[in-house]
């Protein structure tokens, strides 16, 4: 009797100490004040800088809500994936190019908020379903294409290239007179990421811009994944003829912005995110920005574009309403030109002018140039991006042949188009 | 002559060291506790009430953050769940077959291998000479102590990068030693054949401390009367430390091997900070890999897999060392 009366008293009592922690919380979140979390994937300082400004303002205007930023940089994804499988979610979030296929269930319903009709024609098809619901809001939007250093250009006598032959002579070009001395390219196979980069770039010249393309084929799976052997093909070529930084597979992005601003790195395969970094380095540095080249004959350069900062409300938040209040402060024309400015971008909403210094001139150089959806996220399944990476570090490590890059990707696309099969 | 088994039987004797002294020991609690049964019944129910009530709460602990993940791990294995979704399918043994089929599985089996024992030996074989020398009286002894201890206070991921910007191909000093001799500077980070020995070094310079400090305090348990006898037996260095150290030492060698082989089949930080597993999966271990799967390649199903192979061969091989050492232990 009395044994099991002990141990009935200190479960009772362990139970009563885990709820009491959690009545704890809730008792101090509805007495005062309403606590907001909120995730971005920004991660460059002065990106950040600007969100806190306009969080702080939004805060001012209203006091009696609490707002808790985060910036988890490289681990926004894995905190992301970990919240959603608890299916808890922050309020307000980023949705980084997966509003629809990955977050598309938890978002809330955004089409009745003013800014929801004023969305740029680019980020309308991102942003918007068939049924007109509007999943976030663009902080700015991406025009992804090839940043290059000007003054290497000029050093050389190299037009800017408008095909992928001419990328690729311009860059022997540097090659040999710079007596190696500068890369014409810089990858990273530490931060993968820029490796998926270039396949995600090519890929749309090569399969989706041309007259001539396979989007039906890859949207309903039928898609000959011989053809994408071109692109292993002449990475391998441009890493073995030395236009790639030799120390690819152990070089880190974070080394890059200082080698671009010494001039050592001829063009970057990113939107002008870092720039400003490099900057801060060599005040006197001049940046260039082009469309990625065209790969079959007849066609025109193209933008790779999207979502790049975003900010989306958690569908079952108990404070959604709160959340939208916060997302529409951000709405207002003079937040999203400080955010846009902020991160060298223009702005996904129509009717905000953003002034972005030297970069003006070319998105205004370049604002008829046909911009496309990132490659991955409309005709892969979820899941290829990492593929792309791995495969591209193993062909330069040389453990692949660009046959077997592609039929690594065959294998991939099918199982990961099976599994999500819903 | 010389005869060891007359210093096993002094071992016996002396209830501090080994096996049979705590056996010792043992018995006396028992019979304590008899005395108890026979005379305070009562008493001795409200002692293991106590008792059971006093592991409570480590059993709740380890419920919740133990074996309910363990199980869950298990039970994600047979789906196809992707890290995120609400839903999934259950796919049975297919995440298992994957395996079997996987061409990337005996790399990173040979690399988990190759991190657990390889470090293993060599921080053991370092750490047990250190701890030799360093049981010698000298002037400098806690200094070099101190130093060689040093590196486990810092965190593997910092040492890790540390040992990068050392082995870095820009910049790095290694490549600038390298390059007074000749012209083109090594990227042995980005060479399968050397990185994952580079790895398992860093682990090994690591937690060497570790291993040294546990001998060392094996080896000051040694009465000095053993060597003496030995001594006067006329058993020569090599034969003392064959005859008197080693088996005195056998309990510091079963925790030194038994730690330092579960620390490196799953070692994680290294790896993650010199090389990120790459290039492609030339240096993953299994635990970076279902990281990856998990998180990058969306394939939770697969890397629950990987944890359970991971689990099962990190047991097999601990067990058997420890099942073997402890035999050892008792007949040395």
């Amino acid at each position: 009797m009395k044994k099991s009366m002990i141990s009935m008293l200190v479960i009772a009592f362990s139970i009563s100490l885990m709820v009491g922690c959690n009545s704890k919380e809730s008792g101090t979140d509805s007495s005062s004040k309403v606590k907001l979390t909120v995730f971005s994937t920004i991660s460059d300082e002065k990106g950040k800088e600007a969100f806190e400004e306009i969080t702080k303002e939004f805060e001012k205007e209203n006091p009696n809500i609490d707002v808790e930023v985060n910036f988890p940089g490289q681990e926004y994804e894995n905190i992301l994936k970990v919240k959603m499988a608890a299916n808890d979610l922050p309020d307000v979030f980023d949705t980084h190019g997966w509003a629809q296929i990955r977050y598309g269930k938890y978002v809330a319903d955004l089409s009745k908020e003013s800014w929801a009709s004023n969305l740029t024609d680019s980020m309308k098809p991102v942003l918007t379903d068939k049924n007109g619901k509007v999943y976030a809001l663009p902080l700015n939007e991406a025009k992804d294409g090839i940043t290059y250093n000007v003054d290497v250009l000029e050093k050389y006598g190299i037009e800017v290239p408008k095909t992928f032959d001419e990328l690729l002579a311009a860059a022997e070009k540097i090659k040999k007179e710079s007596n190696g001395q500068v890369s014409p390219f810089y990858f990273s196979g530490v931060d993968a990421w820029t490796i998926g980069q270039f396949f995600d770039y090519f890929a749309t010249p090569l399969l989706i811009s041309p007259e001539q393309n396979y989007s039906q084929d890859l949207l309903n799976g039928t898609f000959d994944w011989s053809k994408w052997t071109y692109l292993p093909e002449k990475y391998k070529e441009m890493y073995d003829k030395g236009l790639i930084n030799k120390d690819m597979l152990t070089a880190k992005y974070s080394d890059l912005p200082k080698l671009f601003a010494e001039g050592k790195v001829a063009f970057f395969m990113m939107g002008p995110a870092f720039v400003g970094q490099a900057k801060e380095i060599n005040p006197n540095l001049k940046v260039g920005y082009m469309p990625i080249p065209a790969i079959a004959e007849g066609d025109e350069p193209t933008f790779s574009g999207g979502e790049r900062h975003t900010l989306a409300a958690w569908k079952d938040s108990p404070h959604l309403e709160e959340a939208k209040k916060f997302i529409n402060f951000f709405a207002k024309t003079e937040n999203l030109k400080k955010i846009a400015e902020a991160t060298n971008l223009p702005a996904g909403i129509k009717g905000v002018n953003v002034d972005l210094g030297e970069l003006t001139q070319y998105y205004e150089k370049y604002a008829n140039i046909r911009v496309f959806p990132y490659f991955d996220r409309v005709y892969l399944p979820n899941g290829m991006w990492d593929v792309m990476c791995t495969n591209g570090q193993e062909l330069i490590a040389g453990s692949i042949t660009p046959k077997q890059f592609s039929e690594n990707m065959k294998k991939q696309f099918e199982r990961l188009r099976e599994q999500q099969k819903k | 002559m010389f005869r060891p088994y007359q210093i096993k039987q002094t071992v016996l004797a002396t209830p501090e060291n080994g096996k049979k002294g705590r056996r010792i020991v043992d018995t006396e609690v028992r019979t304590q506790i008899q005395f108890v049964k026979k005379g305070l019944r009562r008493k001795k129910i409200s002692s293991t009430v106590w008792l059971n009530v006093m592991y409570l709460p480590a059993l709740l602990l380890f419920i919740v953050f133990i074996f309910y993940p363990f199980f869950k791990g298990l039970q994600i294995s047979f789906t196809n769940w992707d890290g995120f979704s609400q839903t999934y399918d259950w796919i049975g043994l297919d995440n298992y077959k994957r395996m079997l089929h996987d061409p990337n599985i005996g790399t990173i089996i040979k690399n988990t291998l190759i991190y657990g024992i390889g470090s293993t030996l060599f921080q053991n074989i370092i750490g047990l000479a250190y701890a030799l020398l360093l049981n010698q009286e000298m002037k400098t002894r806690g200094i070099t102590r101190t130093i060689i201890y040093l590196p486990v206070i810092i965190s593997p991921l910092i040492m890790g990068y540390i040992w990068y910007f050392f082995f870095q191909y820009d910049g790095g000093a290694l490549n600038d030693i390298i390059l007074l001799f000749r012209n083109t500077p090594l990227n042995i980070l980005a060479d399968p054949q050397w990185n994952v020995w580079i790895i398992m070094f860093v682990n090994t310079y690591q937690y060497l401390g570790i291993a040294m400090v546990i001998y060392l305090a094996g080896l000051q348990t040694i009465p000095r009367d053993f060597y003496e006898a030995a001594q006067i037996d006329g058993a020569s260095s090599w034969q003392r430390f064959k005859h008197v150290t080693l088996p005195m030492l056998m309990p510091s060698i079963t925790i030194n091997i038994v730690l330092n082989l579960v620390g490196g089949l799953k070692l994680f930080d290294v790896i993650i900070s010199l090389t990120k597993g790459g290039p492609g999966y030339a240096s993953q271990s299994l635990s970076t890999v279902m990281y990856k799967y998990y998180f990058a390649s969306m394939d939770a199903g697969y890397a629950a897999a990987l944890g359970n192979l991971m689990f099962v061969l990190i047991s097999v091989i601990s067990i058997t060392a420890l099942i073997y050492l402890r035999r050892k232990e008792i007949a040395g």
